[in-house]
């Protein structure tokens, strides 16, 4: 299964500021009621949203990316 | 094509919500959408507001009241790192935010504009090359909006346009990352707002005391968004190491408080056909303080002059909206370009050359720094040449010719 290195959110520790939004280069992240949404399959693994947080509510992590299942 | 309102707002913040006040004016149904769950809140700001921007709004129908003016200040001091400070006088308020927003939704909507909370924009519709409306959730239901002409008026996170085409993304090396806390019990002279400066400190920006009364105060700091370590973290040591002089101590946190600042980066191209963008989402920002509120009101006015003027003529392409991003160069753009400069130099000071400048700036030369004023910035840095011959490079952007020659 193929692995990739993308930022995961940290909930609790999460303010809802919306910095990490503006900065992503590629869109990858949405803040909604739910709290901030990241599109794993956009997500490059930069880290600019993990230096920029505030307040360290963002990690870079490595993760196996699910086969896409077809309908 | 379906046309169900004249002008889609997305984002009621300052500059969506001042649009909404000046287009509704001008008769133009406006619809404001924003995905907040209450307008106003939550705050991502220090509040700080000039008076004249105050007076304006009073003047565009919001009441004289304190209950959103907030606390009245008098002056700055700003401190260098050895605590050696400069009094600039000069009367502002820090205003209660959250009620601000509300009363300017109140008053949009009493001249005719209607303001829509919960309601979260995900998507821009648009026909060819057109952007022509908008896809919002609202509480779990789908809705769609249509307009010849939306503002993308979304803030830092500045989405909308990016969806229409328009390249708005914030560079992280124009971005600033703010944290803060609203405390109360705090022993300060809450007649002035208080900025501190350092490269320990706060790296590229400052640490502020905004009072909000007597013995309470919006605490925070905007630092570069790119170091490894965070705001908070930075924010934390100084109230650690300050916690007797100010009282932090004893004090409480009544709120929390963070968010990006855009510190440059300024878009010369705020257009698309059926699009304009206001505000941070357009990076419309101080690149030296950091203070967006007046910015993104002063560009919604014009937004609104040009959107009035494409109604009239029925014409909602790029060149009719392309008057906003002319006009806009001309009253702000070149003043904030030259803010950003000063922004460079400001970047490569020591703490040496920051305690230097707390003992010979004048408060008229600081307003001026702030104002952007290059003849008098690179008479400073002349002066300053001649005493430390290392600024020249620091001040490198106003002064190239002038400090060669100077030293030789
Ligand atoms: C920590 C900090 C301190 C600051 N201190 C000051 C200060 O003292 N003085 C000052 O003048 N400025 C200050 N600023 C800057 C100031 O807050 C901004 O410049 C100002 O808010 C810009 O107004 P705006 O209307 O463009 O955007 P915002 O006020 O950010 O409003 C954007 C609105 O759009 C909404 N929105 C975003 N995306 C969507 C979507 N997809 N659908 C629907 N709605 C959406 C948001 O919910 C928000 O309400 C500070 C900023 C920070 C982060
Ligand atoms: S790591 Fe980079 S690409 Fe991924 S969400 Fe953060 S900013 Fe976007
Ligand atoms: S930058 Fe950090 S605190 Fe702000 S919304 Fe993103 S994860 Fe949350």
């Amino acid at each position: 299964m193929p692995e990739k290195t993308v930022a995961v959110w940290i909930g609790e520790r999460c303010i809802q500021c919306g910095l990490c939004v503006g900065v992503c280069p590629v869109a990858a992240i949405r803040l909604t009621e739910r709290g901030i949404e990241i599109d794993v399959e956009k997500c490059t693994g930069c880290g600019i949203c993990v230096k920029g947080c505030p307040v360290g509510a963002l990690q870079l992590k490595k993760i196996v990316l699910e086969a896409k299942r077809d309908a | 094509m379906r046309k169900d309102w004249d002008v889609i707002v997305v984002g009621g913040g300052p500059g969506g919500l001042f649009f909404a006040m000046k287009a509704a004016e001008k008769g133009l149904k406006v619809l404001v959408l924003d995905k907040k769950q209450e307008i106003g809140s939550p705050v991502r700001c220090a509040e700080g507001l000039g008076i004249d921007t105050v007076n304006m709004l009073v003047e565009n129908g919001l009441p004289d009241s304190e209950k959103w003016k907030g606390w009245l200040v008098h002056g700055a001091y700003l401190y260098a790192p050895n605590g050696d400070n400069v009094y600039v006088p000069g009367d502002g308020y820090v205003v209660e935010r959250t009620m601000m927003e509300k009363e300017m939704a109140k008053a949009a909507t009493r001249k005719g504009a209607t303001v829509l909370a919960r309601h979260d924009v995900y998507d821009v519709i648009k026909e060819g090359n057109k952007v022509v409306g908008v896809r919002a959730r609202f509480l779990g239901e789908e809705r769609e909006f249509y307009a010849p002409l939306v503002i993308a008026a979304d803030g830092f996170e500045s989405l909308i346009a990016r969806k229409a085409g328009l390249q708005t993304l914030q560079a992280a090396y124009h971005t600033d990352s703010g944290f803060e806390y609203v405390m109360t019990g705090l022993n300060i002279d809450a007649d002035a707002i208080h900025l501190f400066f350092g490269t320990d400190v706060a790296p590229r920006g400052y640490v502020w005391i905004f009072p909000k009364d007597k013995d309470t105060a919006n605490v925070g700091i905007g630092i570069d968004a790119r170091l490894d370590r965070t705001a908070k973290y930075y924010l934390d040591k100084w109230i650690e190491a300050h916690k007797e002089e100010y009282g932090f101590e004893d004090a409480s946190i009544i709120e929390v408080r963070g968010g990006g600042i855009p510190v440059g980066g300024f878009l010369k191209k705020m257009t698309m056909d059926g699009l304009m963008v206001i505000g941070d989402a357009a990076h419309q920002v101080h690149p030296l303080h950091g203070g967006g509120m007046a910015l993104a009101m002063e560009a919604a006015g014009l937004a609104a002059e040009v959107a009035a003027k494409a109604f009239e003529r029925n014409d909602f392409s790029d060149r009719t909206l392309d008057e906003y991003n002319k006009r806009w160069w001309e009253i702000r753009g070149h003043e904030l370009e030259n803010a950003l400069k000063m922004r460079y130099a400001f970047e490569r000071l020591s703490d040496d050359d920051f305690n230097y400048f707390a003992e010979i700036l004048s408060d008229e030369d600081i307003l001026a720094i702030s104002r952007g004023d290059v003849d008098r910035i690179k008479a400073i840095a002349l002066k300053a040449l001649k005493e430390r011959p290392s600024l020249a490079l620091k001040f490198r952007e106003f002064i190239g010719d002038a400090a060669k020659r100077l030293l030789g």
